[in-house]
């Protein structure tokens, strides 16, 4: 399959700050790609590179057969984190010149515009100014103008961000609905959970380096075991348990990472000793604990 | 660039504001101020009553004899009305006007004023027949004269003395009490013996701020006191005037076809050059000062990642120079047209019609030309600056520290057009008006006495030459600026970002 996205080694500093740092990742062509890592990781920063916001200090970023971002702008599009609307202007309006921005004509983008915004709900709301639009309405009005081109790639810079479940739900399935498209989706989240959902491939970025990549199911398939736990009690320290390398420990319920080899029998008659069980559940890891692992085991190790 | 991106900008950002209530409000409301200001004081004049006023006369001579020339110079004016009345109006006068009407006509300008005295006097009429048809009315145009209210005369020519100023009669122990309850708004004494050097005249008022009573009743005594004193010393009333009579310079404007004697209208002409430059400079601060709160705008409203993901910095930039522009030059056509119009309908009403054609007949296609490329120039060089601290900053309180030096900088030409419209040719003013910045501003101002042309293309290309690295460079600081949320930068920091050639930006994103 042909990469929609090449990144090699790219770098990108303020001043004496290094925001990405030789960073490589590769998007295969039709895919979910899936950007996860914490605040300031260098996530948006990549994300500005990716579509020609900004230019790599270092390395080379190429797009769609192997483009340069800025000259396949009417075939990508992008949804910023901070993205807003132009609030004296009316909702139809502003959709529709977004995708004139992106090179559709007049006529094509309002039609266009126009039943999407029905198409999402927004019927209502197509002659409305912008500043009356709910939350959830405005972010469906900026994905749909920020996309209205049918762009073959879709950036979308942590689109779950301040969204409630519904909201949430809607962002999802849209995004399942372009891979269906045949499009490319990349996008950040901080919400790990989104990401397990619909990723077909990831990355994990922490200090503007690469940490980890690839397909979500060779990444889980690769990772150590884990065991959800729901128990009564005070359990102590599980990560010192035999057999266990990590613990997330919410209480009443823990997800411990296993070493390869360790026993469960064993684990569970230590647990049994020191607090009343009522799940053990084997399990392959989550990703979030396979973030936790390599996000605190880069803290540990600094 | 990519002219399509750059029009579209253009189009949303001018589109934008002309929707906007403000726009409108702007357009009509500053109109109505600039014409408030020309036309509340004639409209105060045209409408205020007469003046009261009281005169004390212990020379017992003085008094009437001013009287007299104030009733001569109403008279003169009177009969100059009659004089330029078309008979089809003469119906629309008093009856005692109507009647000599048709004489007034036949007499020249000087017969008229002799005619005026004699009428006044009782003395004989000028030779001219005419003069001696009027003078066979004098009793009753006395007697219409004699019973004119100040509302009545005000009626038939608001010039007429007896219509600004009215003489009440009013005890001397209670002129104080009459000024301080405002029955009247001063009284004179005149002395015993006014021809003495250094007599004691008085004018007594609470408002001693307002001299134009005490001037035109002043210059009346000067005149009669004069007048005696000659006859004293032996001189005629005719000696007596010549003697008393200020020298007149005739204003000739020189031109290329000549010299010619200025109209009041065309010496105010000359002072258009001062009118350019206000109007550049209301134009160029409000359309930099629009550009600015629009680019602070797009950040503030988070559009601005969206557009640089779409189209090029530069294509955000032009757009919105050239939108905002427009929207200034809606704004100041519409001022014109506004301000024009009703000129034309106020303007006729206070006799300004024909001192507002005379000035706009002096506007020539050579300084509109000129005007048009200083306006472009110095628009794009400040909107280069404007547009680059729009981008840098989050919102208008931390752009005022930058605007500060602009505004300064702009003002500078606005306080020194006067001098430089009086002495265009100075060579201060000519090394001046070589500062780019300066240029739009100075140039207009010395388009009194035109410029040699040299300087005209020398300052037009050190101006283009500024306007082209202002643009490269701010261009560099907006593709920055666009994208910086935190802390504005500061003043070295900028220049950083100027100086740059890469894409990017100070403070990096938190995600």
């Amino acid at each position: 399959m042909p990469n929609a996205i090449s990144v090699e080694a790219a770098s990108k500093h303020f001043g004496t700050h290094t925001a990405v740092d030789r960073l490589t990742l590769e998007v295969p062509s039709g895919s979910i790609y899936g950007f996860l890592g914490r605040n300031g990781a260098g996530k948006t920063t990549t994300l500005r590179m990716i579509t020609g916001i900004l230019d790599p200090d270092e390395g080379r970023v190429s797009v769609l057969d192997g483009k340069s971002p800025k000259s396949v702008r009417a075939r990508t599009g992008y949804l910023p984190e901070e993205n807003g609307l132009y609030k004296d202007m009316r909702v139809i309006d502003m959709v529709a010149y977004f995708g004139q921005l992106r090179g559709l004509d007049r006529r094509e983008a309002t039609t266009r515009a126009q039943s999407r915004l029905r198409a999402a709900g927004l019927e209502a709301s197509l002659t409305a100014k912008c500043n009356t639009l709910s939350k959830g309405m405005a972010q469906k009005a900026q994905v749909i103008g920020a996309l209205l081109h049918d762009p073959e790639l879709v950036v979308l810079d942590e689109p779950f961000s301040g969204l409630d479940p519904v909201n949430s739900e809607m962002v999802l399935s849209l995004i399942r609905q372009y891979k269906r498209e045949g499009r490319t989706v990349i996008f950040s989240t901080h919400v790990v959970e989104h990401a397990e959902q619909i990723c077909d491939s990831i990355i994990i970025i922490d200090n503007g380096q690469r940490k980890l990549a690839g397909p979500l199911a060779e990444i889980k398939a690769q990772a150590d075991r884990s065991v959800i736990v729901d128990y009564e009690g005070d359990a102590g320290a599980l990560q010192e348990l035999p057999g266990v390398t990590a613990a997330d420990d919410a209480g009443q319920h823990a997800e411990l990472t296993l070493a390869r080899g360790a026993d469960t029998q064993v684990l569970l008659k230590c647990l049994v000793e020191r607090v009343r069980i009522r799940r053990f559940d084997t399990r392959e890891a989550s990703l979030k604990q396979i973030f936790l692992n390599v996000v605190e085991g880069e803290r540990d190790a600094a | 660039m990519t002219p399509r991106n750059v029009w579209l900008v253009a189009q949303r950002d001018y589109v934008a504001y002309v929707m906007r209530r403000r726009f409108w409000v702007s357009l009509l409301l500053s109109p109505a101020i600039l014409l408030a200001v020309m036309l509340v004081p004639a409209m105060i004049q045209h409408y205020s009553s007469a003046r009261r006023f009281a005169v004390v006369d212990h020379s017992g001579w003085l008094l009437p004899a001013v009287e007299r020339r104030i009733a001569a110079g109403d008279y003169s004016r009177l009969l100059d009305l009659a004089a330029r009345t078309p008979p089809a109006a003469a119906r629309n006068l008093p009856p005692a006007l109507a009647d000599i009407a048709p004489d007034a006509a036949r007499l020249a300008r000087q017969d008229r004023e002799a005619l005026a005295q004699a009428l006044v006097d009782g003395s004989p009429a000028p030779a001219a027949p005419a003069a001696a048809a009027i003078w066979r009315q004098r009793a009753a145009l006395s007697q219409w004269y004699a019973g004119l209210t100040p509302e009545a005369a005000a009626g038939v020519d608001r010039g007429l003395s007896i219509a600004r100023y009215q003489l009440v009669k009013q005890s001397q122990d209670s002129l104080r009490d009459a000024v301080v309850q405002g029955d009247v708004s001063g009284y004179f004494i005149l002395p015993a013996d006014p021809l003495a050097a250094n007599a004691p005249f008085v004018y007594a008022s609470h408002n001693l701020t307002d001299t134009d009573l005490r001037d035109w009743f002043g210059a009346r005594v000067s005149a009669a006191v004069q007048a005696r004193r000659a006859a004293q010393a032996g001189l005629s009333a005719g000696q007596a005037k010549l003697i008393g009579q200020a020298v007149d310079f005739d204003n000739q404007l020189v031109t290329r076809q000549g010299a010619k004697t200025a109209t009041a209208a065309e010496q105010a002409a000359q002072w258009l050059p001062v009118g350019y430059v206000y109007l550049l400079f209301i134009a160029i601060m409000q359309i930099a000062q629009l550009l600015m709160l629009s680019t602070i705008e797009e950040k503030s409203n988070r559009i601005a990642e969206t557009l640089l993901a779409a189209i090029q910095p530069s294509d955000i930039m032009a757009g919105k120079t050239l939108g905002v522009a427009c929207v200034g030059v809606t704004l100041v056509g519409g001022w014109l047209v506004l301000i024009l119009g009703l000129l034309a309908v106020f303007g006729s009403m206070f006799h300004l019609g024909g001192f507002v054609s005379a000035i706009l007949a002096g506007v020539s296609a050579w300084d509109i030309g000129w005007f048009l490329v200083y306006f472009v120039l110095g628009f794009l060089l400040y909107a280069a600056v404007t547009g680059a601290i729009g981008a840098a900053v989050n919102n208008i309180r931390e752009a005022q520290p930058y605007m500060t030096p602009v505004t300064l900088f702009m003002v500078i030409p606005l306080m020194i057009m006067v001098p430089v419209a009086r002495d265009p040719t100075a060579t201060w003013a000519r090394v001046l008006s070589y500062i780019p910045p300066l240029t739009p501003f100075l140039m207009m101002s010395r388009a009194g006495a035109p410029p040699p042309l040299v300087d005209y293309v020398a300052t037009t290309a050190l101006l283009l030459v500024t306007v082209v690295v202002a643009l490269y460079l701010s261009g560099r600081v907006f593709q920055r600026g666009l994208l910086n949320t935190g802390a504005p930068p500061k003043f070295r920091e900028m220049l950083a970002w100027a100086r740059e050639s890469k894409t990017g930006e100070l403070q990096p994103p938190v995600n």
